[in-house]
């Protein structure tokens, strides 16, 4: 039923139509996952950034400890508290001793002064009265005076001993991460005053920020009554694919986002090809308007045609080459083995059956050794053969060298492959046109009269001269029960009844006179063959005749008749060296 | 839309005349003695601003932790008495006492006094002294103030609170009294003295955000001082004390 390679061929699509799915499947999913994990890894951006702010506020308090245990600090800040007016030496005394600390801060920090705004430091007094500062960017706009910091909380804070952090926006621009502590000048006392360390985020800051944490970040100020976002730093890595060039932002953007606003996290934006979440940077900025967003940019793969496209050797590497190797040597060998299985051994299996036959090794093809089709094959030669052993036999198909026979067969015929060696007729045609059987005379000498109206076609027995006509009608019946024809199909349904006329005509020596009617009927046939297979060849068919034709056969009929002892002779078509020729053979029975 | 400024006062000295002007005014010619008192009470109010510093939930700091090299009992966020209370002195004078008016420093991330209590008439001037912008919201006011600005008022109404959208920890009350003849503000131990006050019979109320919290009335004798025996409370003692 060849059932296994049918079988297989009808995997290999499913196969093949089921990779084209799973590769969909596949592209979707990884795009999903892909915005999924996008979608995480900015909450977590977001929680690193958060982080690295607090860290980085420890840090800065934890060195500005240096500051506020100092001595010459300390000194001048309890000087201050004495005076209703500062001193100016005191001034000048803290505020070189604060350069000299600011150095030794930024040493501890180590990412201060790379291209951004060094630490600015600040020493107050009881009163929140700025007693020196050093490396304040608005410093031109300070009046020592009147300078004061104590009505921020977190210096408030500082004055009664806390540590803390805030950040800071001045004007609605720029952002300050601001740490403070105490200054104690005597055991069990209230704090002498308190020291501040200010770092301003700026570019430099979030370069820090994203050596360290590989997050792209942008701190902008969306002030309440401003006109606009207004960005303050901003830092990507540098393999990033994320960029904050020209990149601008609505404030109804966050203004309308109510979990921003309420909780200082907004949920996740899509602006162009990034996805963006915002918080607002705790501390009094929250009031202020400052806040940081993190960026990703979700990588997708567009079609099954980008999957290559966007793959680097690194990933054409993992492809388990010997694993893919392996499925596609199993299914070739797979779908081989099928093939041979199901084809190549039932074939040959019937090419050996077949050859034995032939050999007479076998009267029939043993059909419980064939398989499948060829079974149906073999059961159907059987029968032919039973048939035409229940007809008494076929003519022998051992084919006859007609040059063995007939004589040497002349070496450029003209224009005809019809050369099998008859004497040579030099006569030309009657007709005049150019002979096709220069080898056929014009009276194929002695042969019995042939019909004299060949015109119709001898396959219709009616159509023939007179006197065979009536056996022409009959002629499939003797045939068929004689066994002297072969090769007209199966006319068994024909025989029903041998005629009357013919049982006449046996009685009354008419037998000859059927048979040769049969053979005429025959040679017409043959000379019908002849002229195709010339037409097929190529070869001019103009000229030829059925008298001609019949006289040279009837005239080879007699040579080989004497010459093998024979009953008949049948003439066969067939093609030799793309020339149309004939084979004659001897038939004895 | 922003109003109007009204006034741009820039010059130190010109704050400070605003200030002793009322002082020289009142103590008129007959100039007597000296007033000394105490306030207490101070250390159990918290200013607003501050206080709302301490609210972790509103999310302020993400570290505040104390010293402990600070004992507790002074890490309780408290109000300043010489920023935070004002003491308004009633008595014989008029308006003309406060000069050019009444001015409200902005400096230190905070405002200087907070309060100021003045009788219908006084403007107000608002003074940014610190190195940036603030902008301050109230009655119809909605401004910037940069370095060094000032914003004269006529204050309308009973009781002005000013805010600022840049810095919020600044706010700042104005009430608007009759009688008032000056502006006092405790020393930051909470000690009063008034010196060169006329005889006469004064109240004095003080007050803390815009809102009194006690008042006292004395009398002056001539060619001779007075002494509160009892301070001038501005909130009831505390049940305990812990930093805050």
């Amino acid at each position: 039923m060849m059932l296994l390679s049918r079988f297989w061929y009808a995997i290999l699509g499913v196969a093949l139509a089921a990779a084209v799915a799973f590769l969909y499947i596949s592209i979707h999913q990884h795009n999903r996952i892909r915005e999924s994990d996008t979608r995480l890894i900015i909450d977590h951006d977001r929680d690193i950034v958060d982080w690295y702010m607090r860290i980085d506020a420890r840090r800065r308090l934890d060195a500005l400890a240096i500051v506020s245990i100092d001595d010459q600090v300390r000194t001048n800040i309890v000087k201050a508290n004495a005076q209703e007016k500062i001193p100016a030496d005191v001034r000048e005394a803290t505020k070189k001793r604060l350069n000299e600390l600011a150095q030794k801060f930024a040493g501890l920090i180590k990412d201060e002064g790379k291209g951004g705004n060094p630490i600015g430091l600040f020493a107050v007094d009881g009163r929140g009265r700025v007693v020196g500062y050093v490396n304040f960017d608005r410093s031109g706009q300070v009046k020592d005076d009147t300078f004061e910091l104590g009505g921020f909380p977190l210096v408030a804070d500082a004055l009664h001993g806390w540590l803390r952090d805030d950040t800071w926006v001045l004007d609605r621009e720029s952002i300050y991460r601001v740490v403070a502590r105490p200054v104690v000048a005597a055991e069990g006392a209230p704090p002498a005053g308190a020291v501040i360390a200010m770092r301003r985020l700026d570019d430099s800051y979030a370069k820090n920020l994203v050596e360290r944490t590989e997050v792209p970040v942008l701190f902008y100020v969306n002030a309440p009554d401003g006109d606009g976002v207004k960005f303050a730093a901003r830092g990507v890595p540098d393999k990033s694919d994320v960029s904050f060039e020209g990149f601008t932002l609505d404030a109804k953007l966050l203004a309308a986002d109510k979990t921003y606003m309420e909780n200082g996290s907004s949920s996740l934006k899509q602006i162009g090809p990034m996805t963006l979440a915002f918080s607002r940077i705790i501390g009094m900025s929250w009031e202020s308007g400052a806040g940081f967003a993190v960026a990703r940019k979700v990588t997708s793969i567009a079609d099954p045609s980008a999957v290559l496209a966007g793959a680097d050797e690194s990933d054409k590497k993992a492809v388990p080459m010997g694993i893919v190797i392996g499925i596609a040597l199993a299914g070739i060998f797979i779908g081989l083995g099928a093939t041979i299985v199901e084809h190549g051994m039932p074939l040959g299996r019937l090419s050996t059956e077949a050859r034995k036959f032939s050999k007479g090794e076998q009267d029939a093809l043993p059909l419980a050794k064939l398989a499948g089709p060829f079974r149906k094959i073999g059961q159907d030669v059987n029968d032919g053969v039973e048939r035409v052993i229940a007809k008494g036999g076929g003519a022998s198909r051992k084919a006859a060298d007609l040059e063995q026979i007939l004589g040497p067969v002349p070496k450029e015929p003209t224009m005809s492959a019809f050369s099998f060696g008859l004497a040579p007729e030099p006569a030309p045609s009657s007709k005049g046109g150019p002979d096709l059987f220069p080898n056929l005379g014009p009276a194929a000498g002695g042969a019995p009269e042939p019909p004299k109206a060949p015109a119709a076609p001898p396959a219709r027995p009616a159509a023939p001269p007179p006197k065979p006509a009536p056996a022409a009608a009959v002629i499939s019946a003797p045939v068929a029960a004689s066994d002297e024809e072969e090769g007209e199909g199966d006319d068994a349904t024909m025989v029903q009844k041998i005629p009357d006329e013919l049982m006449a005509a046996a009685k009354s020596g008419e037998v000859r006179a059927i048979e040769s009617a049969d053979e005429l009927v025959q040679w017409r046939t043959t000379f019908e063959e002849f002229v195709s297979m010339r037409q097929k060849c190529g070869e001019p068919t103009t000229g030829l005749s059925f008298e001609k034709f019949q006289g040279q056969l009837r005239k080879n009929k007699e040579q080989l008749v004497k010459q093998y002892n024979c009953k008949r002779v049948k003439f066969t078509v067939y093609e030799k060296d793309g020339k149309a020729a004939l084979k004659a053979t001897p038939i004895k029975d | 839309m922003r109003p109007r400024r009204i006034h741009v006062l820039r010059s130190p000295v010109a704050v400070a005349l605003a200030l002793l002007l009322p002082l020289a005014l009142s103590m008129g010619a007959a100039r007597a003695g000296d007033l000394k008192a105490r306030v207490t009470g101070f250390e159990n109010l918290r200013p607003s601003a501050l206080a709302s510093a301490t609210a972790a939930d509103k999310k302020l700091f993400t570290l505040r932790e104390f010293d402990p090299l600070v004992p507790p009992k002074y890490t309780t966020i408290t109000a300043k008495p010489d920023k935070d209370i004002t003491l308004a002195i009633y008595g014989a004078g008029d308006k003309s006492a406060f000069g050019l008016g009444a001015v409200i420093r902005l400096a230190g991330g905070r405002a200087v006094p907070s309060t100021v209590v003045i009788p219908p008439g006084v403007p107000i001037f608002l003074r940014n002294d610190d190195p940036f912008i603030h902008h301050i919201v109230g009655p119809d006011l909605s401004r910037d103030l940069r370095p060094g600005e000032s914003h004269k008022l006529e204050p309308k109404g009973k009781l002005l609170t000013f805010t600022d959208t840049l810095v919020p920890s600044v706010k700042a009350w104005v009430v608007v009294e009759d009688g008032v003849i000056a502006n006092r503000w405790p020393n930051p131990d909470g000690t009063i003295r008034i010196a060169d006050m006329a005889d006469a019979e004064y109240s004095i109320k003080a007050f803390f955000e815009g809102t009194p919290k006690s008042t006292v009335t004395f009398k002056v004798p001539p060619k001779g001082s007075v002494e509160l025996k009892e301070p001038i409370a501005v909130a009831p003692p505390a049940a305990s004390s812990g930093g805050k």
